[in-house]
């Protein structure tokens, strides 16, 4: 199996339909409220602001720091390897998403830039988060 | 709601126990009934709070003590389980539609990371269905926010600790210093595992009645239920399992429970005299502190370091040791916590008794966005 033949994780986080390989800069499927420009992820079909209808849209690929910790011993069930970085990355679509994040905890301070990136998890193709400029 | 009075509680002691749930429960129901000085027969109806047990666990929990005939309802509210039925029972009760009701609440949760905490799959594949990292979060924002450091944190799991010494129902009942927190193993930065709470087993009870049938049952003085607040998530909540949240904006599901369970009790926070509050974690009572109305946002600490949520203080929370000590049976623990209160109020909480509480307050979180609060008086 090619890389660009994995089968997603979930369903629709990930904007791009077409070929992915881990590490590829990508943006996140999210909803958008056209009334009150809400943003929400994973997509919803109303938008828990106004109750409006809202619509599929992406975010960016880069986003903030505002929120970070790491952890050091094994979820169930997690195909992630421990120990590993958790972030709560802000979009300047308003929105602040959980991801891990390819550094380790120390290398992650609050403001840190990141980015978007298609991840091996397992067998499967998720999402994670990069040092922004950087390989991670 | 001054119609409503909790006639009788029961316990089974919060810890690790070779019974099974059902034997864990039927302990706290018979004791509740014994407690209230009433028999299945009186009941109206039994609504039982768990989360993850079998297929009708409370009619299966309920067989090793009677077949009384009347309905049993289960309920699942993760952490908010046991207070679910409190709501139910309470509103029942005062509409008239029946005077006697049996809550009860029964766990036997596996060791260690809360597995199931309503994460997609993808969540927990991908590392992030983790409780503690939630907790974790919210404690780092506090440490920003506010002055709070970690021995802050750490002193919050010291004083619990200290005041489960006195509780015969608290699963940890030894005293630890802020080495002995800060020391332990680190499970998501920054919070210790002495700093998170312990998913066990146990199970509690309350028996609720109207305030005609405990005239009738001769109690005097009765502790009466004066409101139960429940409230579920709006939009600018942020609680486990939510993958994300609003970025500049975030809204407290505990302070909206509480304005509405003082709005209907006619108190305000100046008038608590006692509180069993939702410590999952360190910080999570330091939150609490703010969204109840303690103190200013910014004075948690300064709260917490003045000693008046400690034993002999003020306003002392979690006299009971908390879920820091006694560990959290997630259907259990809010009926745990009123079983304290009830002691508090009746005076009979022996060495951690509150001096003179005449008004108590049990607050709970859980996954799924539920917070619930309850005012109780006598």
């Amino acid at each position: 199996m090619t890389a660009a033949e994995r089968d997603r994780l979930g369903e629709g986080l990930l904007a791009e339909d077409g070929p992915l390989v881990p590490g590829k800069v990508v943006g996140l499927r999210a909803s958008h409220c056209p009334a009150c420009a809400r943003w929400e992820f994973p997509a919803l079909a109303y938008c828990p602001g106004c109750d409006g209808r809202a619509e599929p849209s992406a975010l960016s690929a880069q986003a903030t720091v505002i929120g970070v910790t790491a952890v050091l011993h094994p979820p169930p069930g997690a195909l992630v390897p421990v120990p590993y970085t958790v972030a709560l990355a802000a979009f300047p679509e308003g929105v602040a998403v959980l991801g891990v994040v390819t550094a380790a905890l120390d290398d992650v301070p609050l403001g840190q830039r990141v980015e978007t990136v298609a991840m091996l998890i397992g067998e499967r193709l998720g999402y994670g988060f990069q040092l922004a400029g950087g390989a991670g | 709601m001054d119609n409503v009075v909790i006639a009788g509680v029961g316990i089974h002691p919060f810890g690790r126990f070779d019974l099974s749930y059902r034997q864990l429960g039927a302990v706290a129901a018979r004791d509740a009934l014994a407690d209230a000085g009433i028999g299945l027969a009186d009941l109206d109806s039994i609504l039982v709070g768990n989360v993850g047990g079998e297929m009708a666990k409370g009619q299966n929990t309920m067989e090793l003590i009677g077949r009384p005939g009347i309905p049993i309802i289960n309920v699942e509210a993760a952490c908010a389980s046991s207070a679910s039925t409190l709501l139910l029972a309470s509103q029942l009760i005062n509409s008239g539609a029946a005077r006697a009701i049996l809550c009860l609440g029964v766990e036997k949760a596996p060791r260690g990371f809360i597995a199931a905490s309503g994460f997609e799959q993808w969540q927990i594949e991908s590392g992030l269905g983790v409780n503690p990292v939630y907790f974790a979060l919210m404690a780092q924002e506090l440490l920003e926010t506010t002055d709070a450091k970690a021995a802050d944190l750490a002193e919050v799991s010291v004083k619990n600790h200290r005041h489960a010494v006195a509780n015969p129902n608290a699963m940890y009942r030894r005293e630890v210093t802020q080495e002995d927190v800060l020391g332990s193993r680190m499970v998501c930065p920054p919070l210790t595992l002495l700093m998170l709470c312990a998913p066990n087993e146990g199970a509690a009870a309350a028996v609720l009645v109207s305030a005609s049938y405990a005239r009738e049952l001769g109690i005097s003085r009765p502790v009466r239920l004066n409101s139960v607040a429940m409230v579920s998530r709006t939009a600018d909540d942020w609680f486990v399992p939510a993958a994300s949240r609003q970025a500049g904006r975030r809204t407290s599901l505990t302070a909206r429970a509480a304005a509405s369970a003082y709005e209907q009790a006619g108190i305000g926070p100046a008038d608590i005299d006692v509180i069993e509050c939702q410590d999952t974690d360190a910080a999570s009572e330091l939150w609490a502190y703010r969204d109840l109305g303690l103190c200013e946002p910014g004075n948690e600490t300064a709260l917490l370091r003045s000693g008046e949520t400690a034993l002999g203080g003020r306003v002392p929370v979690n006299p009971s040791g908390g879920l820091l000590s006694k560990g959290e049976p997630l259907g259990a623990s809010g009926l745990g916590q009123v079983h304290e209160i009830v002691q508090q109020l009746r005076g009979r909480a022996g060495a951690r008794q509150v001096t003179g509480a005449r008004t108590g307050i049990c607050h709970v979180m859980g996954a799924g966005h539920n917070a619930a609060v309850l005012v109780a008086s006598r």
